[in-house]
């Protein structure tokens, strides 16, 4: 292969460094090093660098391989994870929570429904209990709470080391004896309901920060794929797959189903894969159709918790822009009237919001603070029941209640009575945006070559850690709109002229 | 090489370098504040508080669900885990101070500090964004995107009075920013007094003396020969690493230490008990750094986890997380009362402290779909301690959707005349309060001299 | 009558679109699809060439694991560099979303730890690759100077053919230390520690 560069022989034996402030003045040696630690997040080895030093130049077969680089992947994910924040910090769910006292676990949540009281707990003694750990015998306090005693489990976070349980907690009954499923949420509230076989309908707090990595690191699992198999860096928006491992795969199993209104599994749970809650693999699941990649992935939509949200970060992440207040502060916030609920319409905010309330309704579909998905068929745009019901004042629905707008408390809302709640004061002409999901503005924006734009100004200001020439961030961002390539945008970048500091 | 504060000025400001550009670091250069035994506590509490729980409640049986409709406001504290209808407001020693269900110690009649509280009820903050409106918040100026335009409030403070703690800026928790300050200004951050403790320690692998000694000597002369910026700023915080280990500091925040004093603190600040969270520790930190000398400023994470949007988030979770974080402020009031300042008989270290106690925005007056409450624009703060005028609310919402009120800045009185304050009033209030009254630090806001207590 | 009825039946179509304002906006700002941002264009920038940047944390601990064939900081169950991370402005995502990349006291405070906790155990390592020369306890010069020039190349990635300045403090470095202390392993260790916290290993 021909080499694309070659280095003049002096500036090897002069050792041309001086005084470093940029890379104008950097030699073989140091645009070999902030190569390694661009692309791979580690030096050169002693044998590349000898190779490269006996070469006098750094031959792009070298470049290739570091690029296809497992390193590479990671570096990459890093970079990725500074537009996503894929951290979470959310309690994924209290009521399912184990707790320990006195060195015994209980469900605190349910001591209500199980012991009678609040908080309640079950006292340091053997249970008297049947085969499903259903306690046959208890004491009853003077506070009219019961307390029936602890179990050994092996919990299935950690099967070699068994723990005490309180018996209620530790009952393995699949369908109680009013027939619930032991499984769903309605158990919550069922006495003779635990957390199951392993304690599997239950968490730790160490099990639930376990799980909230895994579904976080769905994300970062998307942007190694996109390398790995060359896809298109449009993916990240439109791919049809997510990752799973044993952590996420249990939460979605035997976690999520106790809370529906907030969490669903992305894909049936029949079509969960089969995994041990310690198998740290991932496995790559289709999605269904309403998926819009990244942007509807648990993660995000958990760690971007409202619809403002989702859409705020998108804009600042994939489209390299801010809201910025006007100059001369907010108006309007003094006002001595209830304010118009309708924030595009409300003094001091419309300024922002004029274009954050359409944008954020791109996840209308999507449930705030949760991962469910509301679909058009379950929950139509508009619904003549609920639409009659508030106008006429009869008692609506719980499903009236809670997911469409029967009760106005400003003029604003009346003409939006009856209406899905996140389709309040969407103007005609964004009407669509629910329906589009958010790869509608995905498309809206590569329309115009944004996304493309804001990527190659971000790897730009990663690599060079300097403004580009704007001529150069058009030449670059031409070039990835033609092949959509992560990977060769990078390796244009770390081969021109700014980076390697020398003249063309 | 053992170092004193007079040689640690030295060695920390041997490298650094007053910036040639700008307007602003010149004018606060020509800056002398008047009152310099005056010390500061930022206490951040993160995620966006709802200030119905705490600063600015309503009263639930006026406030009924039923008028939601027509007030806009829905404080639900029925939906509140544990709480019982006589725990909803707290009324406090102050006529007129009432505080909602989890303002923990600070109001509590013995051993809270509500004639020493000055809140400040419907500010209004320009971001409901958390990274835009925390550094907002922490400069005073609002940032061009998230990119600040200033240095930290904290920053400037320490720049003007902090010469010579040789940890002038101390920030646990979040970030901090110096644009156009000496080095020495910058904030010190540590994640945890844990983190702290190591940083002021030599490691366990630490140089022999004679090792030491040439190495820095080997440093000396590559400094004396930087020619950039850029490496005067590496070598002059390579000093200050140096000299922080050597000035002998680590063992105040050695909290696992096990001596009388450092059990005593551990107890007062309830970090054995639980009651005071992870704040209880911060604020540990931040008694130990001011009453030893160690800092001018500050700024700690009191509460953390704030940000309910879920429904159970809130009721679960939200109130007890301020709580915690408010028990840590009153103990760290009340460490402050009790341990003498200077020669003055009677003077106490909360004479010359100001503790402002704040969230990066508020929460909605109503309650999302999700039961839980989303971010708000409008907002409260508090503040108490040396300089602060107690016992009093300044400025009000409104009893319709909670909005801001405009506010007589000379009285704190809700006036149409007044205007609509913000993080910048703030931030002007704290530099007018050690003196300085010119708007050095570009804030283009007048001070609120009602906050004060020698305006 | 009709028109009434009319009127009374009239309303939202059910099917898709929602209701539109039934009064204009007082204001609403263009929106233009080129330039969604709000943040005015700033001027064309001069053209700079790439501008050196510190290490992250992770590329400070994997480069120094690299040249030492494995040393690293801390126990066998964390590195140091991961427990400190938060005081390291190492981005959590949460409250911190971008991470500090400066040459900060504390990064240099914990680059110090680490320099000394690995060069120690670089130069104890069976079959270490720390020295250069044959001969690890010569104190011929030239021996001396090869052996910087080969520290130099494998912890700052210079050329060994460099004739820097910097070359005789380091010499005079060790020659310093040796005196002191009467053995050359100490000396060395001094000069390893000195080259990683030489911002000519951490900047690039």
């Amino acid at each position: 292969m021909r080499p694309w560069m070659l280095w003049p022989m002096a500036l090897l034996l002069l050792g041309a460094g001086g005084t470093w402030v940029d890379a104008s003045s950097q030699d073989l040696h140091g645009y070999v090093r902030a190569l390694s630690l661009d692309i791979r997040g580690v030096v050169p080895t002693e044998a590349e660098l000898e190779t490269i030093e006996a070469a006098g130049e750094v031959d792009e077969s070298i470049l290739d391989a570091w690029l296809s680089s497992p390193e590479f992947e990671a570096t990459v994910i890093a970079q990725h994870r500074d537009r996503f924040w894929n951290e979470l910090e959310v309690n994924l769910l209290n009521k399912r929570r184990v707790f320990k006292r006195d060195n015994i676990w209980f469900n605190n949540n349910r001591s209500r429904y199980t012991r009678l009281q609040p908080q309640s707990h079950c006292g340091d003694f053997a249970a008297d209990v049947d085969e499903l750990n259903r306690p046959n015998s208890w004491i009853t306090n003077e506070d009219g709470s019961i307390a029936e005693g602890h179990v050994m489990v092996a919990p299935y976070w950690d099967p070699d080391t068994p723990i005490e349980v309180c018996a209620f907690d530790a009952q393995l009954v699949e369908v109680s004896a009013a027939g619930v499923d032991c499984a769903t949420e309605e158990a919550h509230e069922e006495q003779d309901c635990g957390c199951g076989p392993g304690l599997q309908w239950c968490m730790a707090n160490t099990v639930e920060g376990a799980m909230e990595v895994a579904i976080s690191t769905d994300l970062n699992e998307r942007v190694r794929h996109m390398l790995a198999t060359g896809a298109g860096y449009g993916s990240l928006f439109d791919g049809d797959t997510m990752f799973l491992n044993g952590q996420s795969t249990h939460f979605f199993r035997y976690i999520a189903p106790f809370e529906t209104d907030d969490y669903e599994s992305p894909l049936p749970i029949e079509s969960l894969p089969d995994m041990d809650f310690f198998d740290e693999s991932w496995v790559e699941v289709m999605l269904e159709e309403h998926h819009d990649g990244v942007l509807t992935a648990p993660g995000w939509l958990l760690r971007h918790q409202t619809n403002r949200g989702r859409a705020n970060r998108f804009y600042s992440a994939f489209l390299c822009s801010e809201f910025v207040p006007p100059e001369t502060g907010f108006t309007g916030l003094g006002s001595t009237v209830v304010p118009s609920p309708n924030l595009q319409l409300r003094e001091g905010c419309l300024g922002c919001h004029a274009r954050l309330e359409p944008w954020a309704a791109y996840w209308a579909r999507w449930g705030e603070a949760s991962t469910t998905f509301r679909s058009a068929e379950e929950f139509p745009a508009f619904s003549a029941e609920c639409e009659t019901c508030a106008s006429t004042g009869l008692e609506c629905s719980d499903f009236c209640e809670d997911n469409y707008i029967v009760e106005t408390g400003h003029a604003d809302e009346l003409p939006y009575v009856g209406w899905y709640g996140p389709y309040a004061f969407l103007a005609e002409d964004k009407s669509e945006h629910p329906d589009l999901g958010p790869l509608g503005w995905v498309a809206k924006a590569e329309e115009t070559g944004l996304i493309g734009q804001c990527a190659v100004q971000q790897a730009a200001d990663w690599l060079l850690n300097a403004d580009a020439n704007p001529a150069q961030i058009d030449d670059w961002t031409a070039s990835f709109q033609v092949d959509d390539d992560y990977r060769a945008m990078v390796k244009r970048i770390v081969m021109s002229s700014p980076y390697w500091g020398g003249a063309l | 090489m053992k170092t004193n504060r007079r040689d640690f000025l030295r060695i920390a400001t041997a490298s650094a370098v007053l910036p040639s550009l700008g307007i602003l670091p010149s004018i606060l250069h020509a800056a002398t504040p008047t009152i310099t035994d005056r010390y500061f506590v930022f206490a951040y509490f993160s995620g966006g508080w709802d200030a119905l729980l705490a600063l600015d409640p309503r009263d639930p049986d006026i406030f009924t669900p039923a008028a939601v409709s027509t007030t806009g406001i829905q404080p639900a504290y029925d939906r509140l885990r544990g709480l019982e209808d006589e725990d909803y407001l707290d009324n406090s020693t102050v006529d007129g101070m009432t505080f909602g269900p989890y303002i923990g110690d600070l109001a509590d009649p013995i051993i809270g500090h509500a004639n020493k509280l000055a809140l400040i009820r419907g500010m209004t903050m320009e971001a409901v964004a958390h990274q835009v409106a925390r550094r907002h918040v922490l400069t005073g100026i609002r940032p061009a995107g998230t990119a600040v335009r200033g240095s930290s409030v904290a920053t400037l403070l320490a720049y003007l009075l902090g010469e010579s703690e040789p940890i002038p800026n101390l920030v646990a928790g979040l970030s901090s920013f110096n644009i156009g300050h000496p080095l020495w200004a910058s904030g010190l951050p540590a994640s945890s007094i844990d983190d702290l403790y190591k940083a002021l320690s030599p490691s366990e692998t630490d140089l022999m003396e004679n090792q030491r000694d040439a190495l820095e000597a080997f440093f000396a002369k590559q400094a004396g020969q930087a020619s950039t910026q850029l490496e005067k700023d590496i070598y002059g915080n390579r000093n200050i690493a140096r000299a922080l280990i050597e000035s002998d500091l680590a063992g105040y925040f050695n909290v696992d230490s096990g001596d009388d004093e450092m059990l005593a603190l551990r107890e007062r600040f309830g970090v054995d008990s639980g009651t005071t969270g992870d704040g209880g520790y911060m604020a540990l930190m931040a008694a130990q750094a001011l009453t030893k000398g160690i800092s001018r400023c500050v700024t700690i994470k009191a509460a953390d986890g704030l940000d309910s949007h879920q429904g159970g988030a809130w009721e679960a979770d939200h109130g007890p997380s301020m709580r915690e974080g408010f028990n840590a402020i009153s103990a760290l009031a009340t460490h402050l009362e009790d341990t003498p300042f200077g020669d003055e008989p009677g003077d106490n270290w909360l004479n010359h402290t100001t503790i402002m106690c704040f969230s990066e925005f508020g929460r909605g007056a109503e309650l999302n779909a999700n039961g839980g409450r989303d971010h708000n624009l409008i907002n409260a703060m508090m503040m108490l301690g040396g300089g602060i005028k107690g016992g009093q609310v300044l400025g009000a919402t409104t009893d319709l959707g909670m909005m801001a009120s405009p506010m007589d800045l000379a009285t704190g009185t809700v006036s149409p005349m007044g205007e609509l304050v913000g993080n910048n009033h703030i931030a002007r209030t704290l530099l007018h309060s050690i003196g300085i009254e010119e708007d050095v630090g570009d804030f283009r806001a007048n001070p609120i001299t009602a906050l004060l207590e020698d305006a | 009558m009709i028109l009434f009825l009319a009127l009374a039946c009239g309303g939202p179509d059910p099917v898709t679109k929602p209701p539109g304002h039934t009064e204009e906006p007082t204001v609403l700002p263009e929106v233009s699809v080129i330039g969604w941002g709000s943040v005015e264009e700033p001027p064309d920038p001069p053209t700079h060439t790439r501008q050196l940047k510190r290490m992250t944390v992770a590329q400070v601990r994997d480069s120094m694991e690299r040249i030492t064939d494995g040393i690293s900081w801390g126990d066998e169950r964390d590195s140091d560099w991961d427990v400190y991370a938060e005081t390291l402005g190492v981005a959590d995502y949460q409250l911190r979303v971008e991470t500090d990349r400066s040459p900060s006291v504390m990064f240099q405070k914990f680059l110090d730890d680490a320099a000394g906790a690995t060069c120690a155990g670089w130069i104890e390592m069976e079959d270490s690759q720390f020295h250069s020369i044959d001969d690890s306890s010569s104190l011929e010069k030239a021996d001396v100077r090869t052996n910087i020039a080969g520290l130099r190349w494998k912890i700052q990635g210079k050329s060994r053919d460099s004739v820097d300045s910097i070359i005789d403090d380091y010499e005079t470095l060790f020659v310093k230390v040796h005196q002191r202390t009467d053995s050359t392993d100490i000396a060395w260790t001094t000069v390893c520690v000195a080259m990683f916290t030489h911002p000519d290993f951490f900047m690039y």
